[in-house]
């Protein structure tokens, strides 16, 4: 099973977690792409917070996705205060879904924002299962 | 009966998509199966693990390719 995703490994997921809507989508989105073997979601916070361990690991990742929630971008000037560079960036109001203090979304917005990137990433053939 | 493989195109996706061919075959149904390689419906159908196969919308399997007898007993 050759054509399955170990090179994925190489591309780190980090997402926004905050309070609202479409903070908890950009989390869910990032979870759906790693266990779909598009990548590796890793600790953003750890990142912005600039403990070295954590910059280390994303600098050497081939390429670091940040998903943000909102239009503030906390994830992306986290990422570049931390001196660590973001390959690709989506923004999940930027997709037309309207910030609120709420969590009534389902799989269709995630699935835009997974979507999203994965169109950005240009979506590899995996297979996450454990095996036959 | 609407048949789908869900998965990215994976090695793993397209022996669980033959095996639900002779599975479809070997009992004589009139069934479609199609793959489904879209990450956006791959997550709407809230699949997280992949192959998955999945019969009139709903996931019967996921992460993990079915033999085409485990696939014979669900559809049968």
């Amino acid at each position: 099973m050759a054509d399955c995703c170990a090179s994925n490994d190489n591309i780190l997921l980090f997402s926004c977690s905050g309070g609202s809507n479409v903070a908890q989508i950009a989390n869910d989105a990032a979870k759906a792409l790693d266990q779909l073997g598009q990548g590796r979601m890793y600790c953003a916070v750890g990142v912005a917070s600039r403990l070295p361990s954590f910059i280390e690991t994303a600098n050497a990742a081939g390429k670091r996705v940040a998903i943000d929630g909102c239009e503030v971008h906390c994830l992306k000037k986290g990422f570049e205060a931390a001196g660590v560079p973001v390959d690709v960036h989506v923004v999940v109001t930027d997709l037309g879904i309207a910030k609120g203090h709420h969590f009534n979304y389902g799989p269709d917005d995630v699935a835009l924002v997974a979507g999203a990137v994965g169109d950005k990433l240009g979506a590899r053939p995996c297979c996450s299962g454990g095996g036959q | 009966m609407d048949i789908q493989i869900l998965g990215t195109g994976c090695a793993k996706c397209k022996t669980l998509y033959a095996n639900a061919e002779a599975a479809v075959k070997e009992l004589g149904l009139d069934a479609t199966l199609t793959k489904v390689e879209d990450l956006r419906e791959i997550i709407k159908l809230g699949v997280m693990t992949t192959p998955a196969l999945a019969v009139d919308g709903k996931v019967k399997v996921a992460g993990k390719v079915a033999t085409v007898a485990d696939i014979k007993k669900l559809l049968a």
